[in-house]
């Protein structure tokens, strides 16, 4: 049975403050935006005033970068009472943020690092996951990440890690196409390898991105078109997922929102042929 | 009972931590003396095309510019004084190396960067800098701070009017008071007005010196904006920002009798506008925003 059944939103974007006046003066047609949640998790001002504003117009879906659910720290429940507080306001379907750690005694790095594929880990991440399903009360997908560092202790590859903490911890995937393909450039795995083993019934959302490609390495920076590899990964997977709604991060060295719209509605050139098929 | 994190994982990320958060340097590579060059290679595997040390780099580099980034952006007023490349070797490295962020939320990465820059800033322009850094601040606090329930005087009987006299009354959160011997705001908007680099080649907006007195505040249509008052209105805010009742604020301009003088007659009017900008409220600083 598919775990999968959640309303296919279409091609969104990433809600950004730089496209605000953009929206507003041209209410386009756009199917859906996706939040950074931490950016409007605040008391009041102008970011929920904006967010009020979406809200009116377009459906809205959350996803964060806070969460830092593999970090030695407890699991900070006044942080996800704001989360769950601001999932009632937005009436996001599914909430996601990425299979990482980001705080240690109580500091936090504001970035999403990559943990170490190992058993043990799976057993710390699964029980934190399911915690954190239970308290929001709402589908929980977690993402994968673009990681630039593999350590010594890995045990497995990255989709079997990815894949065992989410069926155990009986959440979902928030599949990020480009990041499979920025990690496969820098471990040197075959994306399909990584295709051909994850559960595609789990995977709730997909995400688009554009990279940099500096030779030795490549970095997710989100500020570029996305590339020809990446389009092909995502015309693989797509099918594959029976239709999850899709949507295009871009966040930086922006460009008009009509530009960065178009760039999205190239999915739905994937999406008509799924129809034939 | 929760779990805790296995040992093995808590001490690769005890080094990584360490080593991301090693001061950056010119080069933005990790320092010559740092010991996670050495023990990279004992927690992370080298790729085809890159060494253990500089595949942790790549977390260090972004590390260090996710946050300058964001101290720049908070401290518009602060990056113009020094240029980018010295705030970041005389403000935002130093600070962000003693003060790691301790909240999920960046838009608070600067909050104690004025008592910082008052501890720890000794050049002779230490004065303006801090002032900066306390006005790019309270910018930033009234962009996002809640509004609690305001007092409605329209609401209120005459009884309750008065009554309002003996009670503890708070202003909203996104207002800030300030007292400068210079007119610093009209500085600042000045500065703002031209870009970042623009102020390496071109001289400094012209700095009025006069005892100022300033509130910051956020409008009805959630600009952040700043406005000129007299002393006395800045003494009886003052006090009511330090929870004391109006009452008491009244009571204070006393010692100065000129300033007394001019809030009897004034005081119904400036009452009327506070109120109706719905600048106070009877939520204290624990209610929930």
């Amino acid at each position: 049975m598919r775990k999968n059944s959640f309303p296919n939103l279409g091609i969104g974007i990433g809600l950004r403050p730089a496209h605000y006046k953009e929206i507003f003066e041209l209410k386009p047609s756009i199917d859906w935006f996706e939040i950074i949640s931490e950016n409007f998790m605040v008391p009041g001002g102008k970011p929920l005033e904006m967010l009020e504003r979406i809200l009116e117009m377009y459906p809205v879906v959350q996803h964060g970068v806070n969460l830092a659910i593999g970090s030695p720290d407890p699991l900070d429940f006044d942080y996800l009472k704001k989360l769950k507080k601001l999932a009632q306001k937005t009436k996001t379907p599914w909430i996601s943020d990425h299979l990482c750690w980001g705080r240690l005694a109580g500091a936090h790095y504001h970035d999403l690092l990559p943990l170490p594929y190992t058993k043990e880990v799976i057993d710390y991440v699964v029980e934190r996951a399911r915690i954190v399903q239970d308290f929001l009360e709402i589908p929980f997908a977690l993402e994968n990440l673009s990681s630039y560092v593999a350590y010594n202790d890995d045990e497995m590859p990255e989709w079997e890690f990815y894949t065992t903490i989410v069926e155990r911890a009986d959440i979902f995937m928030m599949l990020d196409v480009n990041n499979i393909y920025v990690s496969s450039r820098n471990h040197g795995f075959e994306t399909q390898d990584y295709i051909a083993n994850i559960p595609f019934d789990r995977v709730i959302q997909i995400h688009i991105a554009g990279h940099s490609d500096h030779g030795d390495y490549v970095l997710d920076t989100h500020n570029n078109f996305v590339r020809d590899e990446v389009w092909k990964i995502y015309a693989e997977v797509y099918p594959k997922t029976g239709g999850v709604s899709t949507l295009l991060e871009w966040d930086d060295d922006f460009i008009p929102f009509e530009k960065t719209w178009e760039e999205a509605l190239k999915a739905k050139t994937f999406q008509r042929e799924l129809q034939l098929v | 009972m929760f779990n805790t994190a296995p040992e093995n994982l808590l001490r690769i990320q005890k080094w990584f931590a360490a080593a991301i958060t090693e001061p950056l340097t010119i080069d933005h590579c990790l320092p010559m003396a740092s010991s996670a060059l050495e023990e990279a290679k004992n927690y992370i595997r080298p790729s085809k095309t890159l060494l253990s040390h500089e595949r942790i780099e790549l977390y260090y580099r972004q590390y260090w510019w996710r946050l300058l980034d964001v101290l720049q952006e908070n401290f518009p007023t602060v990056v113009r004084l020094f240029g980018k490349e010295d705030f970041n070797q005389k403000i935002a490295i130093p600070y962000l190396s003693k003060h790691p962020s301790t909240h999920w939320a960046l838009c608070r990465l600067g909050d104690t960067i004025t008592a910082w820059i008052k501890r720890n800033y000794k050049e002779n322009d230490r004065e303006i800098i801090r002032i900066a850094a306390e006005m790019d601040w309270s910018a930033q606090i009234a962009f996002w701070s809640g509004k609690r329930a305001p007092i409605d005087p329209t609401s209120l009987s005459a009884t309750e009017i008065q009554e309002l006299l003996q009670k503890k009354i708070y202003l909203q959160p996104y207002i800030s008071l300030f007292a400068y011997p210079c007119d610093f705001f009209s500085f600042r908007d000045a500065f703002l007005k031209e870009e970042i680099s623009y102020w390496n080649s071109h001289p400094f907006p012209e700095l009025i010196e006069k005892k100022s007195f300033f509130v910051v505040f956020r409008n009805f249509t959630n600009q952040v904006i700043w406005q000129e008052i007299s002393e006395s209105e800045h003494l009886i805010l003052s006090q009511i920002a330090k929870g004391k009742t109006l009452s008491i604020a009244l009571n204070a301009l006393k010692r100065k009798a000129e300033l007394l003088e001019e809030a009897m007659t004034l005081l119904p009017l400036w009452f009327q506008s506070w109120t109706s900008l719905g600048w106070f409220t009877l939520c204290g600083a624990d209610a929930p925003d």
